[in-house]
């Protein structure tokens, strides 16, 4: 087995994980894909009026709440199948059991994360069908360490552009509001000096972030710190599905660091 | 289509971009005639545990739902918003806030209710959506 093969191996196992704890969640909230529920197709049918005849007759019969409630459950049996014997036709089944779950949801659920996992799970769904084709390997590890700096990168640019980010102050008004469920210990604290710098040193993270890319020190340094920051993430606003879906593309960043040596 | 694609492989990646104001949805219920409750926030915010770090569908359920009434509060503001109570974001809330009635309400099946999306920021507070007298049957 290749350096290359290894990292996809690793991402494989990483991405089949974070895939099963979501499709573990989406099974326990499924009332909301139901006649009566928040989610449900009479309601969300409009959204495709505009669609093409044969993709409103396919989207009608799967998204229809006696099939679609099996969907969650594909995604954690081909989850589960994927981390035990990663397959090209398992990996399919997965992303598209996945992207229907994200379309159910307008693409608005926990949207970050759905972005990710279905970028990796693509990613690697193509490497599998031209398994082993070294290059095809590399292309993949390539874009998905990519879109994982990039990810910190642009965030970091959306930021630094407003004053209020480099002051402090929208950290200190962001966890101040209820928009974001911050435990309310902080929310009391969300005046405090102490998000200035915090503020900026996220910024700085965020920017200084394609750095990682130079050499696998910088990485493993790198993914340690953005390792605490999605777990920061999830004590401040309860965002769980951020760490393992970011966690997956992380050995192709390490890869990644070692080509530009 | 191809801006669609291009989105797909290339998203925007931006999180915490918004922060000057939030909207906050709230609602009111009738189960007489026309008596109105007071305004009640509609989305709670929910606990967090250790177990969360794996299993938070509570927390998960409950960004998407803000993440709904953050679109709504974006397309209620655009111009061509004449039409929005036929809109599925519309809608959407429609079925959360009646959702949420029917659950603290013991399953009751008949009342009234109406919802509003609260702007709320550090100085101001303004009502920037009011919908319409909805009935549950």
């Amino acid at each position: 087995m290749n350096r290359a093969q290894l990292a996809l191996m690793f991402i494989e196992r990483l991405i089949a994980l974070a895939t099963i704890l979501q499709a573990i969640e989406s099974i326990s909230f499924q009332s909301v894909f139901k006649k009566e529920g928040i989610w449900n197709w009479q309601t969300l049918k409009d959204d495709f009026l505009n669609a093409p005849a044969p993709v409103q007759g396919l989207l009608s019969f799967l998204f229809k709440d006696s099939v679609f409630l099996i969907i969650p459950w594909i995604q954690l049996i081909t989850g589960i199948t994927f981390l035990i014997s990663p397959s090209a036709l398992v990996i399919s089944l997965l992303f598209f059991s996945t992207l229907a779950l994200s379309i159910r949801f307008r693409g608005a659920f926990n949207g970050g994360s759905d972005s990710m996992t279905l970028i990796i799970l693509g990613t690697l769904m193509i490497a599998k069908f031209f398994e082993p084709s070294l290059i095809v390997s590399q292309a993949a590890l390539f874009y998905i360490a990519l879109q994982i700096v990039l990810s910190y990168f642009l965030s970091g640019v959306g930021k630094v552009r407003k004053s209020n980010w480099r002051s402090g102050y929208a950290l200190s008004e962001i966890l101040r509001s209820s928009y974001y469920s911050v435990p309310e210990a902080i929310q009391k604290r969300a005046a405090s000096r102490l998000w200035r710098p915090i503020s900026r040193l996220i910024l700085l993270f965020e920017l200084a972030f394609p750095l990682s890319l130079l050499n696998p020190s910088l990485a493993f340094i790198f993914l340690c710190m953005a390792f605490l920051f999605h777990l920061a993430n999830i004590y401040l606003f309860g965002l769980n599905r951020f760490l393992f879906a970011w966690l997956a593309g992380y050995p192709a960043v390490i890869y990644t660091s070692q080509m530009f040596m | 289509m191809t801006q669609i694609f291009l989105r797909a492989l290339f998203p925007s990646w931006k999180f915490f971009d918004q922060f000057e104001w939030f909207p906050v949805l709230y609602y009111r219920v009738a189960f007489n005639e026309n008596d109105f409750s007071d305004w009640n926030t509609c989305l709670k915010k929910p606990q967090r545990t250790l177990v969360s770090i794996f299993f938070n569908p509570n927390g998960n359920l409950y960004h998407a739902s803000n993440s709904a009434v953050e679109r709504l509060a974006l397309e209620a503001s655009q111009p061509n918003a004449a039409s929005i109570e036929n809109s599925v974001s519309y809608r959407i809330i429609s079925n959360l806030v009646r959702s949420k009635i029917r659950l603290e309400s013991g399953f009751r099946q008949s009342f009234s209710f109406q919802f509003k999306i609260r702007a709320q920021s550090k100085d101001t507070i303004d009502d920037i959506f009011i919908s319409q007298i909805h009935e549950a049957q």
